[in-house]
């Protein structure tokens, strides 16, 4: 009887991990994507089987050690005259126990939360991506058959055990229900639901994520609680309890909370309420959520179609309508009275559209570009030019039935329509023509063709908008347009400057003629009235000298010789002095002196 | 007592609802639905309503979406007729026209869009090499066989697409149009060597012009100058001779008008900063030489 709970987590802990074997040898057989999620259950009921395991052993080898040690003292006692001193045991079971209770129980409710939480992250990133589809769905549903079968035992008699032995018989539940869920996910696949894998996977990762957060919970609640003889069990799930034992809801929460506070908190008169009064109210709580399906409210854009056992049967406008429950009766939404819109040739941007926007700057990335006509060059050569576009096109949806019935994805299939019009447009124009003035014919062209099409396929949309915008080169050659644009500006600038040149050159050459001109007409002025004066001059000195020759002409001559030697240096030598060698010095000098002040001397 | 009655009561609805679901199932509009009998597909339903089977694992029920789906083919390399490489993507409408046929030889729409795939890619490069590039892309509409390429490609697949899968390819049309990385850059070198010969041209016009203007303005000035010098020298000209006309009364005595021009000359020529050396014979500075040069009559 010592051994059977140790023996009981023991064998808790070996079919926990055959079980946790046996699931994910069959998640890579089968590919269902439940089964990896329900491994993480397996390996936490280990986990807490192993560890209770380890604390019923040691409890058990610890009580063996004391009755040993209180019968060694009676034989020492009874035998012995002279007492020796004995030093006290270091390394006993009952101080390894006592260690174990310290650090390593309290420690397993952490160390299970990151393992949990790091699984839930694991298996969110398994379930992102691609599936294979599954096999041996059957083989799969009779092997969780038998896990759950053996799970629940299992689990009712380690729950009917001591304290310990809960927290095993609580993660043997969960998995149990787990096993269950993922048998249910199985048998809907193979019923003809694929989805229900998918979806089961995602309900035990929810709930594994809750148990993560739980222990965390428990942990922190470990370090405030009332020390009072209670052995740590921070690993044993409350969220598993109610699972595992869902009329004991109410007891499960007191329990924690008597737990937790270390006083009945179970036997107050509230407790005693709810526990009777949750399970109407959780009935009438799903009635009445099942029954809002009969309600249906439509926003201001939507328009909607009532379909009764899968079959269209009426229209409906915006506002409140009653439909009969599903799955009898359901609605479908269309926003047909929103202008949707999407965009051909460049993603729709994100944010705000940047102030400037220039073709030398990708606009977009995975920006499209159009093969569009060109005059042929040679024989050889590709007639082509490649432009991108960026066209919004908007459209209505004016028929709902059409909309919903005719095609699985219409505006998918609308986008396509679009972008075959353009490229037929594009690769019967020439570059210039859809840059330049053709825009406005092409863009009406094209929102003619799609809204053809559109008929024609009957999607029951009117298309409102095509707009041609963005039409530009690609980015790679966008400068070499620019360049065209700056010769142009090079050109007019070059004429311009030659203009003002040549404008200057005739203006400052005709002011030039017209000064030799006027220089011309002084000088002959001058040279009219002044030949004219000294003629007049003459004649009248002429007479004067008939008068007095000899007085005229040296009065004339001295006055001359008076004001010409006035500012002048004059040396004066006398005459007739033929054997006088006389040496003038004619130096000019920089600063006159006192003595140059009167009249030179001639020096001998 | 109460409560084992509402949890027998909840219990019988979810049991009533499992065996409802379990024997009849809709078909909604716009679906196909095909029952099998212990995996034998015995019947196929495409009209939407309320339909009962055999519960399951007895019959079972497959359900696909019978509208027309979207198939968005590779935008892939192929050659046309006048060995022109060009990249090609279509797209197609289909629609499960043979359910029973589709879930035997398919069995899902992303298989069927597969299979699909690879039949349009073939169908697609053997027609496309049928056609001349000019067939694709021209200034000349009329020119372009957009038309009879698609209708070809379609009945090529068509007739395949049902046989094989129990699809109908309702519509087919070329998405875009393309041509590979190498080609794109040697047309984006000839679109640049295009615009810089317009730029060039442009560049040219205006050294051309400006060159023109200057040289039409320096030949107008110069012959500006040339006139207004002409014409200068024709008014110094007349300026000399009437100053000519006005001299010829220095022949009534062109000694006194020699006298008169040197004296002019000599007041000229003697201006400032002139050293001049006199002999004291020069009048008036014979004055001082003393009493030689007082007049004889006051001797």
């Amino acid at each position: 009887m010592e051994k059977h709970n140790e023996r009981i987590a023991l064998l808790a802990g070996l079919l926990a991990a055959f079980w946790l074997g046996a699931d994910a040898v069959l998640a890579r057989v089968t590919h269902l994507q439940v089964l990896p999620a329900l491994c993480v259950y397996g390996a936490v009921a280990l986990v807490v089987a192993l560890v209770v395991f380890v604390r019923e052993r040691l409890a058990r080898r610890a009580a063996e050690e004391k009755r040993e040690a209180a019968l060694a003292e009676r034989e020492r006692v009874s035998g012995s005259i002279f007492e020796a001193e004995t030093a006290p045991e270091l390394f006993t079971v009952a101080r390894t126990r006592e260690q174990f209770e310290r650090f390593i129980v309290p420690a397993v409710a952490p160390v299970l939360a990151v393992g949990l939480a790091a699984a839930a992250w694991w298996l969110r990133r398994q379930l992102a991506g691609p599936a294979a589809p599954p096999a041996h769905r059957l083989l799969v549903l009779a092997a969780l058959g038998g896990q759950a079968f053996a799970f629940f035992l299992l689990s009712r008699y380690l729950l009917g055990w001591g304290r310990l032995l809960r927290g095993p018989g609580i993660a043997l539940g969960v998995a149990c229900v787990a096993s269950l869920v993922a048998g249910a996910a199985t048998l809907a696949g193979e019923m003809g639901y694929p989805w229900g894998d998918r979806l089961a996977a995602m309900v035990l990762l929810v709930f594994l994520a809750g148990l993560a957060a739980e222990n965390v919970l428990n942990f922190i609640g470990e370090l405030y609680r009332p020390r009072r003889g209670e052995p740590c069990r921070s690993y044993e799930s409350r969220l598993g309890g109610l699972l595992t034992e869902p009329g004991a809801w109410a007891r499960s929460v007191a329990g924690a909370l008597d737990y937790q506070f270390g006083f009945k908190v179970s036997e107050t008169w509230l407790f005693r309420f709810l526990e009777g009064a949750l399970l109407p109210l959780v009935t009438f709580q799903i009635i009445a959520l099942y029954l809002l399906s009969c309600l249906v409210f439509l926003g201001p854009e939507e328009r909607g179609i009532l379909e009764r056992f899968g079959r269209p049967v009426a229209q409906l406008e915006s506002g409140f309508h009653l439909k009969a429950p599903w799955p009898f009766a359901i609605v479908r939404r269309f926003p047909a009275q929103r202008v949707l819109s999407f965009r051909i040739g460049q993603p729709a941007p994100r944010g705000a559209s940047p102030a400037v926007i220039q073709w030398n700057v990708p606009h977009a990335l995975g920006e499209d570009q159009f093969l569009v006509a060109a005059p042929r060059v040679g024989d050889g050569s590709v007639p082509v030019n490649l432009v991108a576009f960026n066209v919004p096109v908007e459209y209505q949806i004016t028929n709902v039935l059409a909309f919903a019935y005719h095609s699985a994805d219409p505006g998918r299939l609308l986008e396509q329509i679009a972008y075959r019009s353009l490229t037929l447009e594009a690769a019967t124009h020439d570059l210039f023509e859809i840059m330049g003035d053709g825009q406005s014919r092409i863009a009406a062209a094209l929102r003619q063709r799609i809204q053809t099409e559109a008929d024609r396929r009957q999607l029951g949309v009117r298309i409102l908008f095509v707009g041609l915008q963005g039409v530009h080169p690609p980015t790679q050659v966008a400068e070499a347009f620019q360049s065209v644009i700056g010769a142009l500006e090079q050109k007019e600038a070059a004429i311009l400057t030659a203009r003002a040149a040549a404008g200057k050159t005739v203006t400052l050459a005709g002011a030039e003629s017209a000064r030799a001109v006027q220089e011309a007409e002084a000088y002959r002025t001058q040279r009219t009235e002044i030949s004219a004066a000294e003629a007049k001059r003459f004649l009248i000195q002429a007479a004067t000298a008939e008068k007095s020759p000899r007085v005229f002409r040296t009065s004339l001559y001295l006055d001359t010789l008076a004001r010409a030697l006035a500012d002048t240096r004059k040396f004066i030598v006398p005459a007739a002095v033929a054997h006088e060698v006389y040496q003038l010095n004619f130096e000019e000098k920089l600063r006159p002196e006192l003595f140059d002040l009167g009249p030179a001397v001639g020096k001998k | 007592m109460k409560r084992n009655t509402l949890l027998l009561t909840v219990g019988l609805l979810v049991a009533v609802m499992f065996v409802l679901l379990q024997v009849l199932f809709t078909v909604r509009e716009g679906e196909a639905v095909v029952v099998t009998t212990f995996g034998k597909p015995v019947r196929e339903l495409t009209a939407a309503g309320l339909y009962m089977r055999w519960p399951w694992p007895v019959q079972r029920i497959y359900r696909f979406d019978h509208r027309i789906h979207t198939l968005e083919g590779a935008f892939e390399e192929t050659l046309t007729r006048d060995g022109k490489n060009i990249l090609v993507a279509v797209y197609a409408g289909w629609r499960i026209q043979k359910p029973m046929e589709f879930l035997e030889r398919v069995g899902t729409v992303e298989q069927a869009e597969h299979n699909l795939d690879s039949l349009l890619r073939s169908q697609k490069n053997a027609v496309l090499g049928q056609f001349p590039f000019a067939g694709l892309i021209n200034t000349n509409a009329a020119a372009v066989q957009f038309d009879a390429i698609e209708q070809q490609m379609l009945a090529a697949v068509q007739a395949e697409a049902l046989a094989r899968y129990g699809v109908e390819v309702q519509f087919l049309g070329i998405r875009k149009i393309g041509l590979p990385e190498s080609i794109t850059e040697k047309v984006f070198a000839r679109m640049k060597a295009e615009r810089e010969e317009i730029a060039e041209r442009y560049r040219s016009e205006g050294e051309g012009e400006a060159i023109k203007l200057r040289a039409a303005a320096e030949s107008q000035r110069n012959q500006l100058l040339a006139k207004a010098e002409a014409e200068a020298k024709g008014i110094r000209a007349e300026g000399d001779a009437r100053a000519a006309e006005s001299y010829q009364v220095f022949e009534k005595n062109p000694e006194l008008a020699m006298f008169l021009r040197k004296l002019e000359v000599l007041e000229l020529t003697l201006q400032k900063k002139s050293t001049v050396v006199l002999s004291s014979e020069t009048e008036p500075f014979d004055l001082l030489q003393g009493d030689k040069a007082l007049p004889k009559h006051n001797k």
